[in-house]
This record gives C-alpha cells, structure tokens and sequence, in this order.
C-alpha cells in the first residue's frame, strides 16, 4: 500500500472512531441506564404494588380500599384516601425521591428513583 | 529533511499518537472500573412501628444484612410496645394509671431520667407530661378519630394536669410517682431513644455496620455510606413536599425535625397541628419546622419539639442557645424566613 504521507489513514480514523464511540457509550449506558423511575407502594412494611406505567392503582388489602394511588408521568398522589384527614391527599403530588405517607391505613407511596441526589429527607 | 527521514519521523509520531489513545482507554476504563465497582450491598427494610413509617437501610460484612435490619425493626417494635401510652399493658400506661411509686426497670427509670433533663434544660418547652391534653385534642390516635378542638375551658382544666415537675424519681429505689393526675407522654423523645438502641444493637454486632435508621423523618446515622461518605439529608420544605429548605451531609449523629405538617387538622381555615405548646395547651404558633443536629438522636427529638415550641417566641435563643446543649438548629417561620445556628454549618458542607 501507497503511504500517502498524512499521519492518520481512513482505517485508522475508523478504529479511533470505534475506540472512542465503544467508551463513550460504555459510560453513557452506566450514568443513564438506571434512571428510570418506578412507584413503589407498600402497605404495613408489604410491597403489594410496582409499576413504571401510568394510571389509577386502587389499594385494597383483605377486600377493603384504602386509597387510590395516582401515577402520571414523574408525578404520583394519593386520591379518595379512607383516613379521616386525608393529610396524604393533602400532601399533594411528589416526584422522582418523594414519599407520601398514610399513617391510619400504614401505606407507604414511594417514587423510586436510581439517580436520587438525596439519601433520605428529614420531615 | 530528506523524504526518508520525514517517514520515519511520521511512523515514529503515530505510533507515539496509538500508545498515547490505546493508555488513555486503558485508563480511562479503570478509573471507570474503579468508580463503579461493585458496593457494599445495603438492605433496605420499611415498616410500620413507633406511630410512624420507619425504614432501615443498613449493610454488614459480618452478618446478613436483611437479618441486620429485622433484628433493628424488632427492637423499635420492642420500645413502641413498651412505651405506647394507649396500650394499658405498656409500661409507661402502669405508670400513669398508679396513683402511689411504680417500679421501673433501669431502662424506663433512664428515659425519664433523660426525659426530664430535656425539660429543665429547655425551662418546659419539652414537657412529657401533656398526656391529657394530647388526648383531649385527640392527637394520640393513629386513626386520626375524635381530632377537635377543645373548649378553652377544657383546656384549662388539663393545663391543671401537666407539668414536668409534677414526676417524681427515686433513684435509690428507681422508681416514679405521678402527681397531680398527670399523664406522661414519649412521643417527643420515646422515637430519638429508640433510633440510638437500635445504633447500638447494630454496633454490638457489627461494629463496621453502616447504614442510616429513620422513623417518621428523625434520622439516626449507623455508618458512613460506603464505609466513607456522608449521607446527603434533605430537610423538607414545610410548603412544599417535592422541594428542600436545605441539606445536610451526616456520616454519624442524628437529625431530627418537628413540623405542623405531619398530624393536623383545619378548621375554618385554622390549621391545627399535633404539637402542643404547654404554656397555653394550644398547637404551638410561629414556626413551621424545627430540625436539629446532635450527636445522639434522643437530643436531636427532644430538642426539635422544644426548638419548635420556642422558636416562635425567642428564635435568637434557639438557634443560639441550643448549640450549648448539642443541638444545631435550622427554623423556618410563619413567614418562611430560615433561622440557623451557626454551627450547622459544619453539617452543610460536603466534606
């Protein structure tokens, strides 16, 4: 093969190319892959819900509803809660690390989410 | 330069140029490699005990984690049983039905002990005698029924039956006498006394353990995150649940807050909370949230609810007294203006 004299040939600019797009995708996959975010409910310590996808997710634990949870987008809330003040209902909406708590029926609306910049919140 | 020499000089600077970008990579993926290495596995463990949401988040080397944050749950269970003021086979309920001295065993006999030092070092502003009007406003029940407010003269008639003078301890014999028809009430310290057992147990058993505890926003640090970074804490906005007034990077002690916002009720537009001034026997006004700083989480619980009752009165004295007794205080106001020890600052930078 002809040296043409220039410091890079096209194989070696593809090579450098693979190179670089393998380490910049390796990084991406770790910084991003886990961001998503899901619901998590529990009720009395239980898991009995977990979800990503948006809707109205009824709780009811032994044929009783205790409260409706409300998943829409990077938003959640708490609705037609059975608890006398409804201070979960009041809570209004939290996103991505919020929590909403319902003390009389024990149930426990997380928005899980990988990527949390806080560990936990004092309230 | 002849053409010769100006090739080798060319295969020469790309050969420098490849084992320059194939180190680079070769670094680049260890630190990489080094930054995401597997770490220590933590447990995370929710439930429901102590009138509130607790959750347990702890890693050992030694022993199962998950069996870690059981055994920790367990004993929180333990001290609410123990210490629940309306379960009449509880301890603390043998106490407030005697009319005569009560026995208490060495742990009891200490969490009154301590109990009443947070009430003389706050001249009452903790007070774990509002039994009666806890109950009169209904604030001791979890299932939020009977919550009203008071005629002013019922209020006046319990004001009669509080009073942390009114116990009595004996600690020759270890034991306590109520009088005046008080009745005690731990719910401003029983949650702090209960997340530095649990610190204890952890240690006893695995005393590179680390981790965090947290009931119902009071936080108890067990270890550093990762054997060597602090735990980011956010303190809640009182207005807002999604957003922060500030944060704290703990990798030991424990934080607590007191606001009007965890138990309350409103009535023609008044907001009614669960946190009693005993002066007047009404939710205390003029602060929305109190967080403390301490070294112990019993001193960051009591001192949260006197910061809370007093903040509204003297905020100078809070923020700059309390300090003196190992708590560092953050206050937000009716107003939402931020008060501050100047000490916090120490927990406010990420070290």
């Amino acid at each position: 093969m002809k040296r043409t004299g220039n410091l890079f040939r096209i194989w070696d600019i593809a090579i450098l190319v693979v190179i670089f797009s393998t380490v910049a995708m390796f990084f991406c996959f770790h910084t991003y892959g886990e961001g998503s975010g899901y619901i998590e409910v529990s009720v009395n310590g239980e898991v009995v819900l977990k979800t990503s996808a948006d809707g109205v997710y009824p709780v009811v634990v032994n044929g009783k509803r205790l409260l409706s949870v409300v998943k829409d987008g990077e938003k959640v809330r708490v609705e037609d809660s059975t608890c006398p003040l409804k201070i979960c209902e009041k809570m209004g909406t939290v996103g991505p690390g919020g929590v909403i708590i319902c003390v009389p029926n024990k149930v426990v609306v997380k928005f899980v989410h990988t990527n949390e910049s806080v560990d936990v919140m004092t309230w | 330069m002849r053409a010769r020499d100006r090739e080798i000089l060319l295969k020469l600077n790309k050969e420098v140029l490849w084992l320059f970008v194939t180190g680079s990579v070769v670094v680049a993926t260890l630190v990489v490699l080094f930054l995401l290495r597997t770490p220590p596995s933590y447990y995370e463990y929710n439930g429901f005990t102590l009138g509130t949401y607790c959750r347990i988040y702890v890693s050992s080397e030694k022993i199962n984690s998950k069996s870690l944050a059981e055994m920790l749950f367990t004993e929180l269970d333990r001290i609410y049983k123990k210490y629940n003021a309306n379960d009449p086979e509880s301890v603390l309920s043998k106490i407030n039905v005697s009319q005569d001295w009560v026995d208490l065993d060495e742990e009891t006999f200490v969490l009154l002990d301590a109990a009443l030092k947070f009430s003389n070092m706050t001249e009452g502003a903790f007070d774990p005698t509002l039994g009666n009007l806890i109950h009169l406003w209904g604030f001791d029940r979890l299932d939020e029924q009977d919550v009203r407010v008071p005629d002013s003269s019922e209020i006046e008639v319990a004001l009669l039956h509080t009073g942390y003078k009114n116990i009595l301890l004996d600690r020759q014999k270890r034991r306590a006498k109520l009088l005046n028809g008080i009745h005690i009430d731990l719910g401003g310290i029983a949650k702090g006394y209960a997340l530095d057992r649990v610190y204890q147990i952890a240690k006893e058993v695995d005393p590179d353990c680390t981790g965090f505890v947290e009931a119902g926003g009071d936080i108890r640090i067990i270890g550093p995150k990762f054997g060597s970074r602090p735990w980011v804490i956010g303190i809640r906005d009182p207005d807002d649940t999604n957003e922060c007034v500030g944060y704290l990077y703990l990798d030991s002690g424990a934080v607590a807050t007191s606001g009007d916002y965890e138990r309350y009720f409103i009535v023609n537009g008044v907001r009614y909370h669960h946190i009693l001034d005993p002066q007047t026997g009404y939710p205390a006004r003029g602060i929305k949230s109190a967080t403390v700083v301490a070294s112990t989480a019993v001193t960051a619980d009591a001192l949260s609810t006197a910061a809370f009752v007093l903040g509204g009165k003297n905020w100078e004295y809070v923020v700059l007294d309390f300090p003196k007794s190992g708590g560092h205080v953050l206050l937000v106001d009716k107003d939402r203006n931020i008060r501050k020890s100047p000490s916090l600052s120490v927990y406010e930078a990420d070290r």
